[in-house]
């Protein structure tokens, strides 16, 4: 689209300046032949002055500059929803019990070592200290036999060797219209299926509903909330909230760990994705890895291990 | 005659309407504004509830309003149906000036509900005025037939609702909204408290519609870039950029006066809903962030 010319005017204090401004907007619009906007920010002059200023100096122009010219004025300062989350360094034991999960409900036995530094993408320094962790924990009988059982681990487990998933929370806003579970399940589905946004190509839906389509006797009823996996490369910093929106657009990021949240993203680092398609229509759906995890994190240990037991059966 | 806004449903209105419409006629009938709103996003409020008081029919093509104007005009008038008048206006006569004459407004026999029907029909594709006044006769007189300039945008494409009556697009009303206030109409609105400019009505209709389409699909922002990309290819093939470029200039103009549109916005399409404020400001931000999606992007020129 036609690049616009973007002005910014922060704490105009008089129509003077202003005024001066207007000018020289339209004087840029017509050199360059492209719209242009004022973005007038925060002005010391009320917003009802600079429009009514605004409107009394259009009538001096002519009507294909007028056609050029417009004016935003904005007294709002940034909220939590317009900055991005910075993203911490990749979880590398979470990352490894992650991949060691999957191997184990997919009956794929013990891992070798360089399989899974190359899933992940990263050296072997972090992955050895990782191991440790798990062999410390017990989780592992060795650092050289690496194989987990997903039925073994606990939420209290996994805090404890420090392998809790980074996972981003959002709520709904003050004010917002608060959307059932069911409902945001509805809405991610649309977005998750082909033919979706570009934005939401990282995400998968993982969570209750996920374990459902695997194993629909699964002893569930309901959806507590809407798991989704994201899948970031390790060298993202930073998380745009407003992705969201398009889910809805009062949720915002849930700061609190303990509060329950409607929406949780757990996020992948690992630089191999896996994600299939599930359901009818298909949606992108997270791996019974990510599924199995995110009913520990829900707290749902008993489901989780009868799920464990269904995928691998 | 300022009557107060009334719920009506939607979808029996339709059916009352379409029945009452020679079926020969239907096809060239469009239902425009707000009952055609409530028709859309029916899932959305789970009901087709609005509040409103007139249902617009826009007869098209244009070439045919007129003759299609009198003959539906004469069939409601024979059936009873009774016109009335804003500012005690009265039908015109042969020498009555045609900007002088009244838009028919009719009510149904034993109405109970305060609610009209109202006559627009379909722009010639020459008009470039923003409002465009045509003549025809009935057995009460002559009445005006209005034609806003960005019309044939607000029916492009609008499927079939009932019996063979179509409603338009939201997303092309919404648009055609937009169109017609790139120089925003700064006319006072009487019927209005605090009388705000009429642009402000129109646009934050328009932002209303975005909001209803956003809850009642998350993929609306990128069908709908589609389905404005269409409706101008089809309607101002010539002109699709320097059009895009108005429609932002609209949505800009609207800021200042975000306040009062929300609050015309609730007590119209979105009175069901109950919107809040910030999330109506989100919408206005989420439509403007619409114009930069690639669809709207493709074969413009680079600045």
């Amino acid at each position: 689209m036609l690049q616009i010319l973007a002005k910014q005017l922060a704490r105009v204090r008089s129509t003077r300046d202003l005024r001066a401004e207007i000018l020289d907007l339209a004087a840029a619009a017509v050199e360059g032949n492209r719209p242009a906007r004022l973005d007038v920010i925060s002005p010391v002059i009320s917003a009802h002055t600079v429009q009514a200023e605004w409107d009394r100096v259009m009538p001096a122009f002519d009507a294909t500059v007028r056609q050029l010219i417009s004016i935003r004025i904005s007294e709002d300062r940034p909220t939590a929803r317009d900055t991005t989350i910075a993203l911490a360094k990749p979880n590398y034991t979470y990352e490894l019990l992650r991949l060691l999960v999957g191997a184990s409900l997919e009956d794929d036995g013990p891992q070798p070592l360089a399989g899974l530094m190359e899933k992940i993408g990263a050296s072997q320094t972090p992955i050895r200290a990782a191991l440790m962790s798990l062999r410390a924990a017990e989780l592992i009988p060795n650092t050289r036999w690496i194989e987990v059982i997903p039925e073994q681990l606990s939420t209290e487990t996994l805090s404890r060797i420090g392998a809790l998933p980074q996972t981003l929370r959002f709520r709904f806003e003050r004010g917002a219209q608060i959307k059932s579970p069911d409902l945001l399940l509805d809405r991610a589905r649309s977005l998750l299926q082909q033919g979706g946004p570009m934005e939401w190509r990282a995400f998968a839906l993982s969570g209750t509903p996920v374990a459902q389509m695997d194993m629909p006797a699964l002893d569930l009823i309901g959806t507590p909330r809407l798991d989704l996996v994201a899948h970031l490369d390790r060298e993202v910093d930073a998380f745009d909230p407003n992705l969201l929106r398009w889910l809805d657009d009062g949720l915002e990021p849930e700061s609190n760990v303990l509060a329950p949240a409607p929406v949780v993203i757990t996020l992948v680092r690992a630089k191999q994705e896996f994600t299939r398609t599930l359901g009818n229509p298909p949606v992108r759906s997270a791996y019974p890895m990510d599924v199995l995890l995110s009913l520990l994190d829900l707290g749902l240990r008993d489901q989780a291990i009868q799920y464990a037991k269904a995928m691998r059966a | 005659m300022s009557r107060p806004l009334v719920a009506l449903d939607a979808e029996a209105l339709l059916r009352r309407v379409a029945a009452r419409v020679p079926q020969s006629l239907r096809a060239n009938i469009v239902v425009i504004g707000s009952i055609a709103t409530a028709w859309a996003f029916r899932d959305v409020a789970r009901t087709a509830m609005v509040a409103t008081k007139d249902i617009d029919l826009l007869l098209q093509p244009s070439v045919d309003a007129v003759s299609t104007a009198e003959a539906l005009g004469g069939r409601l008038l024979s059936e009873g149906w009774t016109p009335h008048f804003p500012n005690d206006m009265q039908p015109g006569t042969p020498t009555t000036p045609d900007q002088e004459l009244p838009a028919l407004r009719l009510t149904p026999p034993d109405d109970q509900e305060g609610w009209f029907v109202e006559l627009l029909a379909e722009p010639p594709s020459s008009q470039t005025e923003r409002k465009h006044w045509r003549r025809f006769s009935t057995p009460e007189g002559d009445f005006g037939l209005p034609s806003f300039r960005y019309m044939r945008v607000a029916i492009h494409d609008a499927p079939e609702a009932m019996l063979g009556l179509r409603a338009a697009e939201p997303a092309c009303m919404a648009l055609a909204h937009l169109l017609e206030h790139a120089d925003p109409d700064r006319t006072p609105i009487s019927g209005l408290p605090g009388n705000p400019p009429r642009f402000v009505k129109d646009v934050g209709r328009a932002v209303a519609l975005w909001w209803l389409a956003n809850q009642q699909s998350p993929l609306a922002p990128t069908r709908w870039p589609q389905q404005w990309v269409d409706a101008l290819m089809a309607t101002f093939p010539n002109q699709r950029d320097e059009l895009l470029v108005g429609a932002r200039s609209a949505l800009s103009a609207i800021e200042p006066y975000l306040r009062d549109a929300h609050q015309i916005a609730v007590t119209s399409v979105l009175a069901p809903h109950a919107t809040p404020l910030e999330a109506y400001r989100r919408a206005l931000t989420g439509m403007t962030r619409m114009l930069e999606h690639p669809t709207m992007r493709a074969g413009l020129p680079r600045g």
